[in-house]
């Protein structure tokens, strides 16, 4: 069996998918943030995928970029997270609920 | 492929403002250790405002300067001024009309918010010098997403002005509310930016090009069948994507979270500059890369779905707030459902459901109607969120709309201005608000399907006289609530007086702003 663009897809929209529902279904803010991460990983991976199958270089040259943002917003959510834990000693998002409405 | 030495040197000429601005926020960030005490704070506050003031003179020095200095930009895109090309020869930033003036837009809100936080930050002992370097960074990121029509650049864009932002709404670390608002939208937006960039990832599969010229040129030549399906889901992603960014019910749930817990003048750069930038990439995406009839037909009843939703839910929410803030942030999201009008009238013409010649005409005024909109809202909301400001004293929050009691008799000027914006904000005559609307109904009124969006704008703006003019009746008709002053700076002042001068300089004489922002409906080569 050879690698075709339908397995890239269906893997991608797997780990879409799994991010989406790990987003909403889990109240640790940490899962949460590892569920997003899913979310633009796996568009990083229809970017290759697609850049193999075309073919075209400018994915690749986009994912680096993608890459490179997605480490500069974990150093961002994590100092939320951690200023969050500093003054609630959680990290349990339903436990963040001052404001309602 | 040979580096061209003249074309970098002169791509960078064209980026004079946001380098001279990056410039600009790396002085601030190697000062701020140095910054120890409230008088160096203030400098550092005022340095930054008088940075961003530099970098919009350099913007219009450019714009008055552009006429035949380089010639038509590109075959693709003759309506501009300047086009940055990469290695497949096509723009992937575009100096026009419409980067231009909401690039000013974006300079003006982050000067008003500069101005008007400066005591703010003082009496939540947030003022660490660094806290003007991410703002200026942020200003940054949303002029280069203002001018990006490629994948990359606008998601490089979009995410240096989002992870600046979420800094900022969490910036008063001690406060619960602070942080509560900046997991909040953090974990939404950063999703949001996942979901946009997995609808790029598909509408590159179905094309072969993360350019929105050459997604257009892909969709007049036609798609394969093949691709269709991934085009629609493309679509879809982006839409929900750009809801997410400029806070269109149902994707609006962060808003008033994050609204309320930021600090105030967080807030207001939130309110206009952030909206602004993200309306710009909206309006990029759909309205060049998605220009033809078959995906327009997909994505305008979308937003035109989210239009009615935003503006009705906003409207009727913000009936029931006793936070002022909130009540702002609640009235944004209807606010983005107006200006959501002029997208969905600019998408039926191109979908083809306004016949010739009205269809041109459409196109061009959903278009700038949007920018106006910008324009007349970015005044409107910073002069409301700082006389909010102004309400902030040690020991009151200040932040009910019961603060506002008595504001009439304890000052005058000040309750008369609030009036000023509250009424731009419903959009009675002689103000911003009024102006921008009426080009968003004339627009929508075209035809094509979407007059009842026109009706239920008119009908939700009568409910939301009822809440704006609550606040009024506070000011004007009851007894003091505390007798505290009011925190009165020269910058504050400044800053208000600037709102007011520019909501009523659009209301009272609109021609130059009307002629300045029809210029910018060159979108669409």
């Amino acid at each position: 069996m050879t690698l075709a663009i339908e397995h890239v897809l269906v893997t991608s929209a797997a780990m879409l998918t799994v991010g989406m529902i790990g987003l909403l279904v889990r109240r640790n803010a940490i899962i949460m943030f590892m569920a997003v991460e899913l979310v633009l990983n796996a568009a990083n991976l229809n970017l290759i995928g697609f850049s193999r199958f075309l073919p075209d270089p400018i994915g690749q040259v986009f994912v680096v970029f993608v890459i490179v943002i997605a480490a500069a917003e974990v150093a961002v959510g994590l100092a939320i997270v951690l200023a969050l834990y500093r003054n609630r000693d959680t990290v349990m998002v339903d436990e963040a609920s001052t404001m309602k409405w | 492929m040979t580096f061209d030495t003249a074309s970098y040197v002169r791509d960078l000429y064209w980026l004079i403002p946001e380098l001279w601005l990056t410039l600009v926020g790396f002085a601030l960030l190697a000062a701020s250790p140095y910054i120890r005490d409230g008088a160096g704070r203030r400098i550092a506050a005022w340095a930054s405002a008088a940075g961003q003031a530099v970098a919009l003179v350099l913007l219009f020095a450019l714009y008055a300067g552009v006429s035949g200095v380089f010639g038509p930009a590109t075959p693709e895109a003759p309506g501009a001024i300047y086009a940055m090309q990469f290695a497949h020869g096509r723009p992937l930033l575009l100096i026009d009309g419409f980067a231009i003036v909401l690039k000013a837009v974006v300079l003006v809100a982050g000067i008003l918010a500069t101005l008007m936080g400066i005591r703010l930050l003082e009496t939540e002992r947030i003022g660490r010098g660094e806290f003007h370097a991410v703002l200026v960074f942020a200003v940054v990121g949303a002029m280069f997403l203002i001018s990006s029509t490629d994948f990359i650049t606008i998601f490089v864009g979009l995410e240096t002005m989002s992870l600046s932002v979420y800094l900022l709404v969490g910036w008063a670390k001690d406060s619960r509310k602070s942080n509560e608002a900046a997991l909040k939208y953090f974990l939404l937006g950063a999703f949001a930016g996942g979901l946009l960039l997995y609808g790029m990832s598909l509408a590159y599969g179905a094309t072969g090009t993360t350019n929105l010229f050459g997604l257009q040129q892909a969709l007049a030549a036609g798609t394969p069948e093949s691709g269709r399906w991934l085009l629609t889901l493309a679509i879809l992603f982006m839409v929900v994507g750009c809801g997410f960014k400029i806070a269109a019910v149902p994707f609006h749930v962060w808003t008033p979270d994050a609204y309320e817990g930021a600090p105030t003048l967080v807030t207001s750069f939130m309110a206009t500059a952030v909206k602004t930038a993200a309306f710009a990439m909206a309006l990029r995406i759909f309205l060049l890369g998605f220009d033809a009839p078959a995906q327009a037909a997909q994505w305008t009843w979308l937003f035109g779905i989210l239009a009615a939703l935003s503006m009705t839910v906003g409207n009727v929410i913000a009936v029931l707030q006793d936070n002022v803030k909130r009540m702002l942030a609640y009235s944004s999201i209807a606010h983005v459902g107006y200006a959501l009008m002029g997208l969905v009238a600019a998408g039926a013409a191109l979908a083809g459901w306004i016949p010739e010649p009205q269809r041109s005409l459409a196109i061009e005024l959903g278009q700038s109607s949007v920018v106006l909109y910008m324009v007349a809202y970015a005044f409107t909301a910073a002069g409301a969120f700082a006389v909010v400001i102004l309400l902030r004293r040690e020991g009151i929050e200040g932040d009910r709309i019961d603060d506002f009691s008595g504001m009439a008799r304890r000052a005058p000027g000040t309750a008369a201005v609030m009036l000023v914006f509250l009424l731009s904000l419903a959009g009675i005559p002689a103000t911003a608000g009024f102006i921008g609307k009426w080009w968003l109904f004339a627009s929508v009124l075209q035809g094509g399907g979407y007059r009842w969006l026109a009706v239920l704008a008119a009908l939700n703006t009568a409910v939301s006289l009822y809440y704006y003019l609550r606040v009024a009746v506070r000011m004007y008709m009851e007894i003091p609530a505390d007798e505290l002053p009011y925190a009165v700076t020269p910058s504050l002042t400044a800053a208000v007086a600037l709102a007011a001068i520019g909501t009523l300089a659009i209301g009272l004489w609109p021609e130059p702003v009307l002629r300045l922002v029809s210029g910018t409906a060159q979108l669409l080569p």
